[in-house]
């Protein structure tokens, strides 16, 4: 958890923050002191942490300075790991916000998804020195850019380009319209959601560039009424593109994986069910707090997990696998938090010295009691050519104390299919390599063959 | 036509009064020049059609109080939340 530690932020000009290991620790300049203090203590900001949208704060006020001390979040991810649903809920939390902060006296500074975190299937605005008071008398709102590169724009060039949401970790401040602007066909640009967003700003810079300083004149209003309702508007109408342009997302999604559990004929329904109740049992036996499933698919067994009581991580690679299991999560209300990652190539630590995000590995980094591996070692053996010893190794370093593993025989289907004629190679490979694998890092505990001759495997950590 | 000279007055002397308001934004974040030129135009399309309303109002003898004042409606503006229990 070294990196853990080291994790940090400190473009804010209010304050800075560093990660420990249960709470995570603002500490506020001088400076900002009497602004943030009277947010911390405003009616807006407790009503926001009793319904769960704002990280809840302890105040450490020592003649040092001013820490504000918050819980950790359970399991931090980034933008680049969520699915489109996932990104147009933060952003609708942000312009939610945004309308209440602007009824309250106070207006976002700042409107990044990075500002958010989820808990479970719910986004969480953990940055809660975004908050300034409101300038009654101006009616831009200066975070619009922000909001429209970082939430806006990954949406809509997603279901323009079939740019995955992926991307995002390319760019820390989204995607400037300027950049944008001259990958499009001109009847893109002319399209009703990139013409606002897109075109008329990348236009307009050309202009503006040289009078940026007069734009300002024209937003000054001493009515406040006017300027209240004027940025109401603008939030509206963001919130319409944004709905809009994840809606119709869906079109462009690949989809290699979305038609799974449909063609998945090398299960039966006794193979299924024989394998929900074994897990089942485990669980019951083992009471996890936290579960990681790796390569979770449908997150049919991160939900039986999330119904034994424990809070679970699911990655899954595949992206429109992953929000079909988000919209699922998000239905039933469970502790499932899911991430677009790939095991295989974990998401890399980003920012300044590598120091602002966290790596996929740090964050997982022996975080759970138990991790389940079902039907991905032949992925990995076969796709990704790592060797079981490898394998077996990331798992011991990601578990705490167990892993429930799924071995595919040789013979099985799937098997044979990701073989495709390497049989020399790995066609011989049996589960005795893979006990071999585990020799020194895992202790057997108990083994279960199903009916299509898949392996079951409890392993405990040693 | 006095009272159409008058109109063009006001109008002139609100855009100078909207030029000589200047200040620079405050922004922490990058605004955005392009996109910040859409917000103030935005901003001034419907801050001039406030302007009008009002004076279109007046020329027509109805009083500023009795008419309604904003050409927007706060529709989005949120119902009171109600307070939920975290678990």
């Amino acid at each position: 958890m070294t990196s853990a530690s080291n994790a940090a932020t400190f473009r804010d000009p209010a304050g800075s923050l560093h990660l420990e290991a249960d709470r995570a620790v603002r500490v506020i300049h001088p400076a900002s002191r009497r602004n943030v203090l009277e947010f911390i203590r405003s009616p807006f900001y407790l009503r926001l942490v009793n319904r769960g949208d704002a990280v809840a704060t302890d105040v450490d006020d020592s003649p040092s300075g001013l820490r504000l001390l918050h819980p950790r979040i359970e399991f931090p991810s980034y933008p680049w790991e969520w699915t489109p649903s996932q990104l147009l809920a933060a952003a609708e939390l942000t312009l939610r916000l945004q309308h209440e902060a602007i009824n309250a006296g106070w207006s976002l500074k700042d409107a990044t998804p990075l500002n958010l975190l989820f808990d479970g299937p719910r986004p969480v605005l953990v940055d809660i020195l975004s908050f300034e008071p409101l300038d009654p008398t101006s009616t831009l709102w200066l975070a619009y850019a922000q909001y429209i590169r970082t939430f806006l724009i990954p949406l809509v060039l997603r279901r323009l380009l079939g740019w995955p949401i992926s991307h995002t970790i390319f760019s820390r401040d989204g995607q400037a319209p300027v950049d944008i602007y001259p990958l499009l066909t001109w009847g893109q640009r002319l399209s009703r959601d990139v013409f606002f967003p897109i075109t008329l700003p990348a236009l307009l810079d050309r202009f503006s560039r040289s009078n940026a300083r007069a734009a300002h004149a024209a937003t000054h209003n001493t009515n406040p009424e006017f300027v209240c309702n004027l940025l109401h508007q603008r939030l509206d109408a963001l919130a319409r593109r944004t709905r809009r342009a994840a809606a119709r997302a869906s079109a462009r999604m690949p989809q290699a994986w979305a038609a799974y559990p449909d063609t998945a004929g090398h299960y039966s329904s006794v193979d299924l069910e024989q394998k929900r109740e074994w897990l089942r049992q485990t669980l019951v036996e083992l009471r996890p707090d936290r579960v990681l499933d790796v390569g979770a698919n449908t997150g049919d067994y991160s939900l039986i997990a999330a119904a034994s009581g424990a809070s679970v991580v699911a990655l899954e690679r595949d992206p429109l696998t992953a929000e079909r299991l988000y919209r699922r999560t998000l239905q039933l209300n469970l502790p499932i938090q899911i991430l677009r990652a790939d095991i295989a190539r974990p998401t890399p630590a980003t920012g300044w010295e590598n120091t602002e995000t966290e790596s996929l590995l740090d964050r997982l980094d022996a975080r759970f009691d138990l991790v389940l591996l079902l039907a991905v070692v032949h992925h990995l053996l076969l796709i990704e050519q790592v060797p079981l010893t490898r394998i077996l190794q990331l798992c011991h370093r990601l578990t705490r104390s167990h892993l429930v593993l799924e071995w595919v025989p040789t013979s099985d289907p799937m098997y044979q299919q990701l073989l495709r004629g390497r049989d020399e190679l790995y066609g011989l490979i049996n589960e005795e390599d893979l006990l071999q694998a585990a020799h020194g890092l895992f202790r057997p505990l108990r083994r279960a063959q199903l009916p299509n001759g898949r392996v079951l495997l409890l392993l405990q950590r040693i | 036509m006095r009272r159409f000279l008058f109109l063009l007055l006001t109008a002139v002397g609100f855009a100078a009064f909207l030029v000589a308001a200047e200040r620079p934004a405050l922004a922490y974040v990058d605004p955005g020049s392009g996109l910040l030129t859409l917000q103030a135009a935005a901003s001034v399309v419907a801050g001039f059609a406030f302007f009008l309303r009002r004076r279109f109002r007046a020329l027509f003898g109805r009083s500023p109080a009795q008419s309604p004042t904003m050409p927007f409606r706060a529709k989005s503006a949120p119902q009171e939340p109600q307070p939920r229990k975290v678990s």
